[in-house]
């Protein structure tokens, strides 16, 4: 055929135009793969095992605590943007403080906290109650509730946990300010809340 | 305009050849900050990328009007794989799209200006590439008649 000759004719351009098209094959496939993965990343990046205790510790105060698994089977250590804690006691029957708050968690950008790739993280945040409005408001939710034929101590009160936190997959740059969807396509956002759960 | 047999396997192989950088140029400009390597969306690098992608277009075609049909033509193939790189989680790995209702984006809000730069890079790049092929014929020409008078 005649392209064929032409092409042979003139190799060295010939072939400097298919280096020049392999060259955008691979960036293009490299590319595909890079935002497959974070996709599947972000499909796959999640939260296992929630649990929580409270337990009377030293002086009569309370340590109420939260753990967590995070699960990343990605390829991409994973930057601990936020995380936050906060556990509460729902208190329908007062009119001023329909919630108690008994403990909370946070850690910020600053703290340089990661995940490594393919690995599982346990997350443990504890909070010692020691304040004394904060016991006797906890100590006031139990007598009334005793009055109502529901017996609670303090470790047994149904206490609602909220975590939730924010992780950015990679290196990849992620701070636009005019393109959002940029932050969003390798952030990650998980959380959990007991009362969801229990729902 | 009529064309033979050869011009259309031209102008198909062309198109497939210039496409990849055109589907690169497209998809990175969706996502500058997960792409390897990454214009950053620098336009002046796109449209320099684009006559480079548009100069095979003139070099290895002698008609002027068939260089630019296939300027489209490969444009086109481009962008259609820039959309099936975008599909690759959901067809490859039966994901959901990261970013739903992406493709209205691409489609219709930011690819006015890149479709602009693709066509009128591949334009100048196929009148730089018809130069080109006109230079290098000359030299040609000149290498083989020029010594033979001389001596």
């Amino acid at each position: 055929m005649a392209i064929i000759e032409r092409a042979r004719k003139h190799w060295v351009t010939a072939t400097l135009y298919l280096v020049f098209s392999l060259f955008f094959v691979g960036a293009c496939l490299v590319s595909a793969n890079t935002y497959s993965a974070i996709a599947q990343a972000q499909r796959d990046i999640s939260l296992l095992n929630p649990g929580f205790d409270a337990e009377i510790v030293q002086k009569g105060h309370l340590n109420i605590s939260f753990n967590v698994q995070l699960y990343n089977p990605s390829r991409y250590t994973l930057h601990v943007y936020t995380l936050s804690w906060y556990a509460k006691l729902e208190n329908a029957s007062s009119l001023d403080a329909k919630v108690i708050p008994v403990g909370e968690d946070y850690v910020g950008p600053t703290q340089y906290l990661e995940v490594p790739a393919r690995t599982t993280l346990n997350y443990t945040l504890w909070f010692e109650v020691d304040d004394p409005a904060t016991l006797s408001k906890l100590f006031g939710f139990i007598n009334y509730s005793q009055g109502l034929g529901q017996s609670y101590t303090l470790e047994t009160l149904p206490y609602m946990h909220d975590f939730s936190i924010m992780l950015i997959i990679g290196e990849f740059e992620h701070e636009y300010l005019r393109e959002a969807y940029l932050n969003n396509l390798v952030t990650v956002n998980l959380t959990y809340s007991s009362e969801e759960a229990l729902a | 305009m009529k064309l033979t047999k050869d011009d259309v396997v031209k102008l198909a192989l062309v198109s497939v050849v210039s496409a990849p950088p055109i589907a690169f140029m497209t998809f990175d400009f969706m996502f500058p900050n997960i792409m390897t390597p990454s214009l950053q969306k620098n336009l002046m690098v796109v449209f320099l990328l684009s006559i480079l992608a548009g100069m095979p277009s003139g070099y290895f075609t002698r008609r002027t009007d068939l260089a630019m049909v296939s300027v489209f033509f490969y444009t086109a193939v481009g962008y259609v794989l820039a959309v099936l790189l975008y599909s690759a989680p959901y067809t490859l790995y039966d994901l959901e799209q990261v970013l739903p209702g992406f493709y209205y984006a691409m489609f219709f809000r930011f690819t006015v200006i890149l479709l602009f730069l693709f066509i009128l890079g591949g334009f100048m790049g196929a009148v730089f590439g018809q130069m080109v092929r006109d230079w290098i014929q000359k030299e040609e020409t000149q290498l083989t008649f020029g010594g033979g008078l001389r001596g």
